[in-house]
Parts: structure tokens; C-alpha cells; sequence
């Protein structure tokens, strides 16, 4: 059954366009940036090849992937309060709860779907501009990685919220403020003991690459740990909200 | 539940919402191949009730089945055998009709095939718009997709809240006479809100009228065997005394001027009169004074609106 209702999740989201539209969006601003660099920027396109290129990518595009994981795990959910299909998923046999969690993991899908468009769309224009060059491809696509565990974490941040909420607008904004808030944790709280056990400290897991340890003692298997625990945290409150939430 | 022909049944439902009660102490009940007609002003409750059968809201007392499955304790096992529409039909206007009933093919619990989702297609007649959007078709298009989509499973019970809502006359006619199928060949049991007196007349064989949450009656409209069912005879006659005193034996209600009001069953009729004439009683006229529902159902509706 959780199966049939993943597929028809991903019917759903796909017949929206929004995937389709997001990852040309994404391919056509590599490209453009990849564009500029070639025809402004002499110096840098000289030395720069596809390895370069991705490296420079993975500063801004994880965090615009990001944004549209919020507002695909909002709307996922929301959508269907608005139309009022929502009583139709729930008149049927399968459980709230798998209902829930077939879209959740239908959007985390969507997510990453997005991440490896952006990868391979990003090296294959660098490759285009500036050629293939030398470098590892495995550590372009880790270190271009290290934000995907906190941005699946608003991803279902934004969820819960709509779960919650039921309301669009409400849902990306709550993940968005959650995505503001953390970096300036950061800055206030980041030295404090206590700020290790937060979800809000590791928006990236770059510090701890290559078994680096912080101030505070934190390797990356803690860090992961925290923030898997945060995800689980939202991801049954949602749950717990839905099963017992009257439909009207 | 011990009677087979049973496919829904409402035991002393309540709900309350934040101490207001919305249904109270509901009880009725469904057999296969009717058409149930579930009567009510505006705000009765008739949708509060429909949201409960399906297990969308909760209730407070009671008990629902159906097919023998409490909704309260084996939903999923219950609405296995349900199709519903509640309000609109509610479907993806973004994908065509026909993903949107694969859509709802994959979520029953027991497997839709190729061929029934094509011969439902057929059964509603959206052969040919059915590769299109839902956001192109008409409203009564989408009536007849949401009944297909509802049908899909072969359900046992079909629950349609409001289903002329925004029709025109000609779609109206139209789905009055398919449901009335639906119920007499295939033998499924059909539940239909309305807060249409007319609506209800014409399509269904019971009615059950509620207001304020509260059940007020049950009525059969359709094949009634009148022959023993009492009705109110006004009878007008020229000497009420002895009027009276020829049918003391039966049930009168009330005597004003000539007028002689009698409880009576329609075979009755013929030997009262033949009495009264035999003892020379001269009889202006008999009347039988039906009760329509409309007259009970229009007090009621005018009592919600004080």
C-alpha cells in the first residue's frame, strides 16, 4: 500500500510541473553563471574547469535547493487542504499515517532528485565552459552535500508545520524563520556548551569533514545524530497531529 | 447486526464540539439496494453525520457499521466497502480524469483493474474528455467523474453528501435516474443528504429527517403498502350525534361542526361509509387527510429559521 501511495505522490507532484519547472530554473542559472564567468571574468575562467566550477556552485545553489525543499514540504500537504482532496486520502483504507508519511517521503524524494540534477547539470556545464579538467568527483559531490541533512530537517520543519497549519504561506514561512534563526544562533550561541545538542548549530556539516573535531567535542556522527533525532522529533509530532486531526 | 440486508447502521451517535452538542443520540439505519435519503434544513447536521460514517471527525457517543466493521475501531476495514463524494466532488484539477482515477484505483484496498476503470469511464460517459484536465470540464463532468472515482471498488455503499449542488435541471434528472439504478441492479446501498424536500421524493425509497442533530422521523416514500397504515378520514355529515355514535367503535380524533375526523385504515373506509348510510346518516363528503412530508418537512425547516 505505502508503495501505490508514494506512486501517487509522485504522479501528483510531477503533474504540477513544480519539479520540472524548479530544475530547469536551477539549469538554466548554472549556466547562466557559468556564462558569465566564460565571457567577465578572464582571469578566473582561465584556470577554472568543471571540478572548480561545481566548488563554486556548491557556495550559493544548496541553499536555493533548500528553499525549494521548504516549500515543496509545505505545499505537499497544504495543497490538498486547499483543494479539499485531502478528505479523499482519508476516506479510503490506508492509515493516516502512512498517507503522511507517503507524501514526506515523496517530497524528500523531490529534494534530492534536485540535488543530483544540480550536481550532474552543474559539472556538465563547467565541463562546457571551462572543460573536465583534473580533480576527484567524489569529493566535489561530498563537500557539495554538507548542507542536505539540515536542509531535509527544515524540509520537515515546513511539513509539520503544515500538518499543523494547514496554510502555504504560514508553513514555508515557519521554515524559513527556523532557516534565519539558526544562523544567528550560530553567532550568539555557537561557543556555549549546551548549543551542541541544538539542530540549529549544524546547518553544516562542512566543519566536520575529514573527522575534524569542534571546541565542544563534536564530531560528525554527533552532529548527524542531533539532527536525525530533530528530523524524527518533527516528523512524529506531525504524525500525532494528523491522526487525530478532525476533517472538515 | 443480525440482519444480513444491513449495510450501514447508526447506533446512538453524538457529537459535541466544544460543549456544544451537534448530533445527538443518532440511530438509523441502511439496507442494500435503497436509495436512504438523509433530510434536513441547512446546519441539521447532515454533513457532521456523513464526515463521521467515513471516519473524517470523531465521535463523541456511539457507535457506526459498516458491512459489520465499526468505523470507531476498524476504519480501514469499514470504508473499505464505502465510495463517497462529501460536498464537491473533490479531485486534481491539474492532472486528467483519468490519472485522477488511477490515483484512486491505487489507494483501494482491494485491486482495480485496467478494464473496470475503463468500463466505469463508459458507465459515466467521459470517454472522451477523460485525457483531458479536470480543470477543463464542466461541473457536471466532474460530478460524474466524482462518481466514478467513487465507484471504482465496487463498493457496497455509495455516500453522496449534496450531490445536485450546482447541477442544472437536465443533470439533476439525470443522476436521480443512474443512483435509482445504481440501487436496483447492483444492489448497492445509496445514502444521499439533501436539504431538498423535492430531491428527496424523487429518488429515494426512505428518508430519515433530522434537526438540530436530532433524529425527528422516518419515512417511507417510495412502494408503501398503504392498505394498513391508519390515516385521518375527514367525514361531513348532517347529524354528528349519531355520527358519533355509529363510530364510536373506531378512532376519532376530533369532531368540529359536521365534521367527524376518524383514524383509519383504507379498507375501513368503505364499511364506515356503508354504516353511516345504513343508518341513514347523509354524507357531504370523505376525505383522506394526508400528512405530506412537505408540510412536516416545511413547519420544520420554518422552525430552524426562528
Amino acid at each position: 500500500m505505502f508503495m501505490k501511495l508514494f506512486q501517487n505522490e509522485w504522479m501528483k507532484m510531477n503533474s504540477k510541473r513544480q519539479g520540472l519547472y524548479f530544475n530547469l530554473f536551477i539549469i538554466v542559472l548554472m549556466g547562466g553563471i557559468g556564462l558569465v564567468i566564460k565571457l567577465f571574468v578572464k582571469g578566473a575562467s582561465e584556470e577554472m574547469d568543471a571540478y572548480t566550477f561545481l566548488s563554486l556552485l556548491s557556495q550559493m545553489m544548496p541553499m536555493i535547493i533548500m528553499l525549494f525543499g521548504v516549500v515543496i514540504g509545505a505545499q505537499i500537504v497544504t495543497d490538498e487542504f486547499k483543494d479539499g482532496t485531502i478528505k479523499q486520502l482519508l476516506i479510503r483504507p490506508a492509515s493516516r499515517a502512512s498517507v503522511l508519511m507517503s507524501k514526506y517521503v515523496a517530497a524528500i524524494g523531490m529534494f534530492l532528485l534536485t540535488y543530483v540534477v544540480m550536481i550532474v547539470a552543474g559539472f556538465a556545464i563547467g565541463a562546457v565552459f571551462f572543460g573536465v579538467g583534473e580533480g576527484s568527483i567524489i569529493d566535489q559531490i561530498v563537500s557539495i552535500s554538507y548542507g542536505i541533512p539540515f536542509s531535509i530537517f527544515l524540509l520537515t520543519v515546513s511539513f509539520a508545520a503544515g500538518v499543523f497549519t494547514t496554510s502555504l504561506g504560514l508553513s514555508i514561512g515557519i521554515g524559513l524563520f527556523i532557516n534565519i534563526f539558526s544562523s544567528m544562533f550560530g553567532l550568539m550561541a555557537g561557543t556555549k556548551e549546551w548549543s551542541k545538542y541544538v539542530v540549529l548549530k549544524y546547518t553544516s556539516l562542512a566543519p566536520y569533514a575529514k573527522g575534524a573535531v569542534d571546541s565542544l567535542g563534536v564530531n560528525m556522527w554527533f552532529a548527524l545524530t542531533i539532527i536525525i533525532l530533530s528530523i524524527a522529533l518533527f516528523a512524529i509530532l506531525s504524525i500525532v497531529r494528523f491522526k487525530t486531526r478532525e476533517i472538515n | 447486526m443480525s440482519n444480513d440486508n444491513i449495510v450501514v447502521q447508526l447506533e446512538h451517535v453524538s457529537k459535541v464540539i466544544g460543549g456544544k452538542t451537534i448530533i445527538n443520540d443518532l440511530s438509523f439505519s441502511v439496507e442494500r439496494g435503497e436509495v436512504y435519503g438523509f433530510l434536513g434544513p441547512n446546519g441539521s447536521g447532515k454533513t457532521t453525520t456523513i464526515r463521521m460514517m467515513l471516519g473524517l471527525i470523531s465521535m463523541t457517543k456511539g457507535e457506526i457499521y459498516i458491512e459489520g466493521h465499526s468505523v470507531r475501531k476498524e476504519r480501514s476495514k469499514a470504508v473499505s466497502y464505502v465510495g463517497a463524494i462529501v460536498e464537491n466532488p473533490e479531485l486534481y484539477k491539474y492532472m486528467t480524469g483519468y490519472k485522477n482515477l488511477i490515483h484512486f484505483a491505487r489507494m483501494s484496498a482491494t485491486p482495480v483493474s485496467k478494464e473496470r476503470i475503463q468500463e466505469i469511464v463508459k458507465l459515466v460517459d467521459l470517454e472522451k474528455a477523460i485525457h483531458q484536465k479536470v480543470k477543463t470540464y464542466s461541473l457536471g463532468m466532474r460530478q460524474r467523474l466524482g462518481i466514478a472515482q467513487a465507484l471504482l471498488h465496487e463498493p457496497s455503499i455509495l455516500i453522496l453528501d449534496e450531490p445536485t449542488n450546482g447541477l442544472d435541471p437536465a443533470g439533476i434528472h439525470e443522476l436521480r435516474d443512474y443512483l435509482r439504478k445504481l440501487a436496483s441492479e447492483e444492489n448497492i446501498a445509496v445514502v444521499v443528504s439533501s436539504h431538498l424536500l423535492s430531491e428527496i421524493e424523487l429518488m429515494c425509497d426512505r428518508v430519515v429527517i433530522i434537526q438540530n442533530g436530532q433524529y425527528v422521523d422516518e419515512r417511507t416514500i417510495k412502494g408503501v403498502d398503504l392498505t394498513h397504515q391508519k390515516q385521518p378520514v375527514a367525514i361531513e355529515v348532517d347529524d354528528r350525534v349519531l355520527a358519533k355514535q355509529l363510530l364510536e367503535p373506531y378512532d376519532i380524533i376530533n369532531i368540529e361542526q359536521n365534521i367527524v375526523v376518524v383514524n383509519l385504515e383504507k379498507g375501513q373506509i368503505p364499511d364506515v361509509i356503508a354504516q353511516l348510510a345504513q343508518h341513514h346518516v347523509r354524507i357531504y363528503q370523505v376525505a383522506t387527510q394526508k400528512e405530506s412530508l412537505e408540510d412536516m418537512f416545511l413547519s420544520l425547516t420554518k422552525g430552524g429559521e426562528r
